[in-house]
């Protein structure tokens, strides 16, 4: 079963429009969205949990339209946004009590569990917390009332490398089960290159490119050379280029390259700054 | 909704204690103070700021985004602030009725129609304040909603005072208070107002986008 579908979603605002989006997250997965700030990947999430409402198309959660009973949906959808949105006087352990009477799955002994080994504490008001530390109480709601999806919004932005490194495991322990799945945005391409099983680009509300990213870091390639050697590339070859001190650095598709020419690999974050120039 | 009624607790607990403070000198005042209405109404006011002043922290801390992440459905994030609100105002409202029973008690004089009067005023002062205010706060957001808010407040304290003066000597002397009958469609009427500002809050606030 599919975690997340989206068909031809589309939402605007002024200044701004996101585009007949469609993205399929299968269970056991992660998915990974990536842009850059604006690009619309918060405007995603929302419209994906009813917060702001589509102009078009449908979003499907664990096989059940966002439009019909989305309340009962959210209790199997564990949410973790950017600033938390815990208030401030509350401690981790009211948060506990306040969940438990929120949730029909809370399980306060899971929850405690992670208290305890993310090293939280239980009276400190929320406002007191560091912001490593609200993140790790938003994953901690998140994961104890029995989620089958995880959507996580910049989760792991602005976290020191000890912290990210703790909670990229923890979403990556989640998404082993097979019935699991996590939507993740982020603008850091680095963390989502080491966790996501499918990558999404964003840029300006446009979705550019969709792919499992085994199959990216298979298909494209970055291949260094003067712009007389790349004009003899095939044009099919070359999906954007950029001048660089040693001559032109171009995005190419393996498989159109001929043999004989050396091509590199390519990392997501390469790939994604040379998409977004080529969008522009 | 008991999830959310126990986080505006807790919320209440620590961002009203002074309110708290401040009914308790008004109601001590109030029986020394003649008839001053504006001493009784006061905490019924204060009493109907609890839930504006929730949501006001609610958008500090994002929880309104947040809470549209949670399964709890749009009509019980409104519901619970108009029960916050009613829970803290009929709290006041009992103890406001019992100084003003002290009150008449040392003028010698205690009217079961003269309290009666007076509890209907406080009551539609409790529910009428934050009957107007509410929905301006859910359709127009916490920021905008408050000054539109504190506009109604002071509106409703200048009322008090002005009428507490022109009333001397007495508020409601014998003659002249309303018929209990008059008093309790009054009251009625009251909570009428605050059932349908609930019912327009809900329909604001299920169209509003948590952006």
């Amino acid at each position: 079963m599919n975690a997340l579908e989206i068909r031809n979603l589309s939402k605007s605002f002024p200044g701004f429009s996101l585009e007949n989006l469609s993205l399929t997250l299968p269970s056991g997965s992660i998915l990974g969205l990536i842009g850059e700030n604006g690009a619309g990947k918060s405007t995603t999430i929302k419209l994906i949990l009813d917060m702001l409402r589509k102009d078009s198309g449908t979003v499907t959660i664990l096989g059940r339209d966002n439009q019909e009973n989305i309340q009962l949906t959210k209790e199997d959808v564990g949410v973790v946004l950017d600033e938390v949105g815990i208030p401030e006087c509350l401690s981790a352990r009211q948060v506990g009590k306040v969940m438990a009477s929120i949730f029909r799955n809370w399980q306060g002994e899971v929850y405690n569990g992670y208290l305890k080994s993310l090293s939280i504490p239980e009276k400190k008001p929320f406002k007191e917390f560091s912001r490593g530390m609200k993140m790790k109480l938003g994953i901690a709601i998140a994961l104890s009332h029995d989620p089958k999806l995880l959507i996580l919004d910049e989760a792991t932005n602005g976290l020191d490398p000890v912290v990210r490194d703790e909670v990229v495991e923890l979403f990556r322990a989640f998404a082993a089960e097979e019935d699991h799945a996590v939507l993740i945005s982020s603008h850091i391409v680095s963390d989502l290159e080491k966790l996501c099983d499918y990558i999404a680009f964003l840029h300006k509300g446009r979705l550019l490119l969709f792919e499992e990213k085994d199959r990216l870091l298979e298909e494209y390639g970055l291949l260094l050379g003067t712009p007389e050697q790349l004009a003899q590339l095939p044009r099919d070859a070359v999906v954007s280029q950029k001048a660089s001190p040693y001559g032109v650095e171009a995005l190419v598709l393996r498989e159109a390259v001929p043999a004989g020419w050396r091509v590199s690999p390519i990392n997501i974050e390469e790939l994604f700054l040379f998409l977004v120039k080529e969008a522009r | 909704m008991k999830g959310l009624l126990l986080k505006d607790a807790y919320m209440a607990a620590k961002y009203c204690r002074a309110y708290l403070l401040i009914v308790a000198v008004f109601l001590i005042a109030a029986p020394f103070s003649g008839d001053n209405l504006f001493l009784m109404m006061y905490p019924c006011i204060l009493a109907s700021m609890v839930p504006v002043n929730l949501l006001a922290y609610d958008a500090q801390s994002k929880w309104e985004q947040y809470a549209g992440t949670l399964p709890c459905s749009r009509d019980q994030l409104v519901s619970a602030k108009y029960l916050i609100g009613l829970l803290s105002s009929c709290g006041v409202l009992v103890v406001t009725g019992i100084a003003q029973v002290i009150r008449l008690a040392m003028d010698g004089d205690v009217q079961l129609q003269q309290v009666g009067a007076l509890m209907a005023m406080a009551m539609i002062t409790s529910c009428v304040v934050p009957a107007i205010t509410l929905p301006l706060i859910f359709r127009f957001g916490p920021e905008k909603g408050r000054i539109l808010y504190l506009v109604v407040v002071g509106m409703a304290c200048g009322i008090s005072a002005v009428v507490s003066i022109s009333s001397s000597p007495a508020l409601f002397p014998q003659e002249r208070s309303p018929e209990l009958p008059v008093l309790g469609l009054a009251c009625l009427a009251a909570a009428v107002v605050y059932g349908a500002s609930w019912y327009l809050s809900v329909r604001f606030y299920r169209k509003r986008e948590l952006k």
